[in-house]
Order: structure tokens, then sequence, then C-alpha cells
């Protein structure tokens, strides 16, 4: 190919680069005043309940009840008798969010999912226009006996692509649904139960297991990037994402180690795998919000994405070490 | 716009001669392929996005309209307008899709209801189409409308009232004779007219 | 197989009526939809690569040099990162199914945003047998 024709190329490229992360910004959908403000009471509510969550994993669709204890940024979720979860329990803090497993006797411990992303609603922006999606206001009506305000975010199309059901008084998401792009429900939770203000044990957000062993994602990638022979490379703290969970999914036969990442704004998830990947079905895999960029290094396929430009995505590629 | 204020009438169509409009294409040529893509990629696009469910295929399934139309390209032979053999092809790409997601092809009555009312040509100050694409609530009543619509009936009215295609140039599109892209140019118009009306009259 | 009825012959005036103007008038009037510069872009690579195939031994003369799309210097310009950074860059090849591949690593990543979102356990959900490593016997307060 003709360097030459490259080089002014390139300079395109920067351009249009430039330009579609200006767009990034405009990508992300403005919440209502009225949403912002419940956010903000909620940062310092208290309640305990019960909600149903629904989950999609690996294609397939679960549901379990999880008792849920909050009082600030302090959480605690416990998990009912018979669910898959069963013993399980989960604390956050602002320090860090710590999930117990007893069949192990593990306490696996994150950092703290940043509540600003969650918020933002960033992850769930399609459309790459800016004022692509927009938010509707209406009744949500009685929700574990609170009477409800509907805030549903739609795309171009009024396609729905996520809805919270706000209890005014409180700020306290009541209820929360995620689509998917074919208007499936991706997933949601609803409290069936609910009591704002409750009387909350001291000690409900310490636990105390004798002989628990504790992990961190780091630990897990080093573990299976062994298992499966490939480097444990993984993204520094000043990248700005902080490593949430590893895990190795069996992907079309083929082991793939997966890293998910989380930032204040965005999430990014890195696969690794001795696989070859096509990167044009990449691409063509890809839609609206979400990007991927690709790379080999010494016969490893590793790609990234998330809700960032390529450009950015090829930056913190290149962070990745081990 | 016809001088009594809030009746719309569509002016006079006036085509694009075969040779104004072919005049830029130079079978064979890449330059002149590209420069095919830049006056009707947002066009066949907006077609196609209103013909398949999702965002996602309507792309997909433009792309390929493009791809296919450059395959052929140096066979060009101008007998056709270029609208109507890019529509040609996005259209069959469209049923092909429909066919692979066994949506499968909806059964429509041709004949025209009973229950229709003849419509008196008075003049209607509500009727501001501007201003009506303005509420998301007609607008969400009209796209679902539109899209429960069968192909047969929507492609028409999409290419007629949308693109502004001719009768004829419609019935070369989607090889059907010039009476039955009538009939379906008025069933799909009545069909939405009904769809909207309580909206509109409310 | 006919599936439908007899059409019934509609008369230009029916067409012309005012019911039937205020339609076309409101389809007319719908927005209009953009395409990106990144599907554009997408679109001229895999034109590129029709291209060459068809006419290998031409030189790829300037099939986006032409007038100041910048689309297509976009498009150009990434064709020619591409394949001048092929130590790190993949062209590749794997059929293994990779289209069905690529969709499932989208849908992990879907998964887990959704997963998060909305629920207390991750969408790892303890996929892989837990490390063996650090900390054996110690009490843990949590």
């Amino acid at each position: 190919m003709n360097k030459a024709f490259a080089g002014i190329g390139l300079m395109l490229v920067m351009t249009a680069l430039s330009s579609a992360q200006d767009s990034g910004k405009g990508r992300r959908p403005e919440l209502p005043t009225e949403l912002k403000e419940s956010f903000e009471r909620a940062k310092t509510i208290r309640f305990s309940g019960t909600r149903t969550v629904t989950v999609v994993r690996a294609g397939k669709v679960e549901t379990h009840n999880e008792y849920v204890t909050k009082d600030g940024s302090n959480l605690r979720i416990e998990f009912a008798t018979g669910s898959p979860y069963s013993g399980q329990i989960i604390i956050e803090t602002d320090k860090n969010r710590r999930h117990y497993f007893p069949d192990k006797n593990e306490i696996r411990e994150y950092p703290s999912f940043s509540k600003k992303q969650f918020e933002g609603f960033r992850s769930f922006s399609r459309g790459s226009k800016p004022g692509s999606m927009h938010f509707d206001t209406s009744t949500g009506g009685v929700i574990a006996g609170l009477r409800c305000t509907k805030y549903q975010l739609s795309d171009a199309s009024n396609n729905p692509v996520a809805q919270v059901y706000i209890e005014p008084r409180s700020g306290m998401t009541v209820k929360r649904v995620i689509f998917d792009q074919t208007g499936n429900i991706a997933g949601s939770y609803e409290f069936v139960s609910l009591t704002l203000d409750p009387r909350i044990q001291p000690g409900a957000f310490k636990i105390f297991r004798k002989g628990a062993t504790v992990i961190r994602p780091s630990d897990d990638l080093r573990k299976e990037a062994k298992e499966l022979g490939i480097p444990a490379l993984a993204l520094p703290k000043a990248s700005g994402y902080l490593l949430e969970s590893v895990y190795v999914r069996d992907v079309k036969g083929s082991k793939v180690l997966v890293q998910s990442y989380g930032s204040d704004e965005s999430r990014i998830t890195v696969f690794m795998t001795k696989s070859i990947l096509n990167a044009s079905d990449l691409r063509r895999s890809n839609r609206g919000e979400l990007v991927s960029y690709l790379r080999t290094l010494n016969g490893i396929t590793i790609v990234l994405m998330g809700d960032q430009p390529e450009e950015r995505l090829r930056t913190l590629s290149n962070q990745l070490s081990d | 716009m016809n001088a009594n204020v809030g009746t719309w009438k569509i002016g006079t169509r006036t085509m694009q001669t075969r040779s104004e409009e072919n005049e830029f294409i130079k079978p064979g040529s890449a330059e002149s392929f590209s420069k095919m893509i830049d006056t009707y990629q947002n066009r066949v696009f907006g077609f196609v996005r209103r013909m398949v469910p999702t965002g996602e295929d309507a792309e997909d399934i433009t792309q390929e309209v493009f791809i296919r139309a450059f395959q052929s390209f140096d066979r060009y032979d101008a007998r056709a307008s270029v609208r109507t053999w890019l529509f040609r092809i996005a259209y069959n790409l469209c049923v092909d899709r429909a066919r692979k997601s066994n949506r499968g092809l909806q059964q429509v009555s041709l004949q025209i209801s009973p229950d229709i009312e003849e419509e008196i040509d008075v003049p209607d100050t509500r009727w501001q189409p501007d201003a009506l694409l303005e509420d998301a609530e007609f607008r969400g009543r009209l796209d679902k409308a539109i899209g429960l619509m069968s192909e047969k009936l929507r492609s028409v009215l999409l290419l007629h009232d949308k693109e502004d295609m001719s009768y004829e140039e419609i019935a070369i599109s989607l090889s059907i004779p010039i009476g039955t892209v009538k009939s379906r140019l008025f069933l799909a118009r009545t069909q939405l007219q009904n769809a909207v009306k309580d909206l509109v009259e409310n | 197989m006919n599936l439908f009825k007899k059409e019934e012959l509609i008369d230009e005036s029916k067409l012309n009526s005012a019911s039937q103007m205020r339609v076309a008038s409101l389809i007319k009037s719908m927005p209009e939809e953009d395409l990106s510069l990144s599907w554009r872009s997408e679109l001229n690579v895999k034109l590129m690569e029709i291209q060459n195939a068809k006419s290998k031994r031409k030189s790829t003369k300037r099939f986006f040099a032409f007038g100041s799309s910048l689309s297509a210097a976009v498009a150009v310009a990434g064709y020619a990162l591409f394949m001048s950074n092929a130590n790190s860059i993949v062209a590749p090849v794997g059929k293994i199914d990779s289209s069905g591949f690529a969709f499932e690593l989208v849908r992990t990543h879907q998964e887990s945003l959704v997963a998060l979102s909305v629920s207390g356990t991750s969408s790892a959900a303890r996929e892989s047998a837990p490390a063996d490593e650090l900390m054996d016997g110690q009490d843990e307060l949590l």
C-alpha cells in the first residue's frame, strides 16, 4: 500500500477519531433533573427488603430472590434458601465489595461498584448521534407498597432501553429493568417488600468466618491464565479501570479468559484466547455504542470491548502487562 | 402547499428523467459508484430501517445493497434508473431477511373495508404533519402501525410517499403490476389513517 | 399458491383524496435516517476488498480518491493502518465460526453490564475454579 497515501490518510483518521470522541460525550443520555435529585437523595437512604432479580447468564434466564439491607454506602445482600446462591453473603462498603462463598469458605474481594456509572446509564446508551436517546417520565404505579414514578430511557425509535421506578420521597429505586436491542428484558430487579428507614443491627455490614480464604480478581487471573497457557495480562490501576472479575468462558468450544473492568464512567471487558478471531466479524457484531479493538500478541488474540472510542481501547491495550 | 390553509397536497411529482438522474453514473467507475453511495445511502437506509425490525439488521442490509450493486455495477446499463435498481435490491434483501427469520409473509386482504368512511375534502387545520411528528406518542403510534403492516403494503407506501417514486418505478422495483401498486398504496394509507385518527382528533 | 384475495382496482382520484394525501404528507415528513461515518468506513473497506479481488493485477487506483469525502479517506487510512501494522493487528482467518464467536463475546460483555446493574451477583458467578493461594487458615473479618 502506498505509504504516502497512508500518511495523508493518518491525518484524516485523527480528525475523524477526534470527532468520534467528541460525539462520545454527546451520546450520554442526560438525566432528568428529578431523577438526578432522586439518585442524590438515595445516597443516604436506609432500607431493607426483598427483591426478585432476573439475569441472563450465557444466554439462559435465571431468577432468584435477594434480601437487601442498605445504610448509605453500606450494603448487605443475602440469598433465599433454595436459590443457587443460598448461603452466600455480599457486603459492600466504600472500601470494597466482599462476596462470601460458604461451600469453599472463600471471600472474594472486589472494588466497590461505581454508583456514578450505574446512575449514568452510560453502558446502556444506544445510537451514535447526540440526543439519540431520551427519557420519558410517567406514573409508575404501586410497587412493594410504594407509589412510584417511572423513568424510561428510550432510543431514537422509542424502543425502551432501561426503566427505573423511583419512590420520590426517598429517591429509592424500587424497580429497574434493562432491555436488550430486540426489546426483551435483559435483566431486572423488583422489590416485593420494602421497609424504609428500618432498624439495622450493629454489625450488619461485617461478617466473621473462621479460616476463610481471601481471593482477589488478580489471583484468579494468575491462576486461570496459567492453566490456559496464556500470559496474565491486566490493565494497571493507572488506566482508571479496576479489575472486578475474572473467569473462563467456553465459547464455541474454545476457552476464553474474561476480565471485567470498571471505572467511574464505563466498563471494559478484556477477552484473551488462543483462538483466531476475524476482526471484521467482531466489528459486525458490535452495535450502537459498543466498540471493540482486536490485536494479537505471540499467537494470543486479545479483544477489548466497551463504550469507549477505538483509539482509547487501543491505548488501553498497549497498557496491558503482567 | 395549497393556498387553503391546512389543506396539504403533494405537488405534481417531477421525476428526474433517466438521463438527468443517471448522468453521473459511469458503469464500472469506482468514483462514480462512490458518489452514488453518497447520494443514496441514507435514503436506502431509511427505507430498509422501516422494513426490518432492528437498526442493526438495517445497517447490515444497507451495506449489502451497495455491495451487491457494486458487484454488478460494471454491467449497469441505465435502462432502469439508479434509484429503481437500488431499491429493488433493497426490497429483495429485506424480504429474504424476513423469510430467514421465519416471520413469513403476512396475509393481507386487498379488499377495501366497508367500514372505511368516505373522506370529505375539507380543510383540516389540525393536520400539520411536522407538528404531529414532534409528539412522541403520535410518532410511536405511527411507527408501530407502519411496523405492523405487511411488507407488501409497507414497501409501496415508503417508496411512493417517502421516496417519491412513481407507480412505474415501484412496479419495476417490486416486480408487480402498476394496478397492484395503486391498490396497495391506497390500502396502506387507509390503514395508517385509521391507526392515528383518534390521536389527531384529540 | 395465491395467498391473497383478488385485488380491487383503485381509481387515481381515490388516491388523491384529502385523507389519502394527508397520510402521504405524514410519511413524507417522517425524519430522515442518517448513517454513521463508521458504517461508511466499513462499507468502503468491504468494497475495496471486492475491488482488489476482482482486479489483482490492476493498481488499486484511487478507489477513494474522489471529491473530499472524509469518510472515504478515513476508510482508506483505516485500511492502510490495518495493513501496515501486521505485527500487532490481526488480519486473520480463522474460519472457526468466527462470526458466532464474535457474537458470543459481545453477548458476554453485555450480560455482565446488565448483571451488575440489577443483581448482587456478577455475571461471572463462579464459572471457574477458585484460586487456591493466599492467606489460608486466616480468620477473616469482613
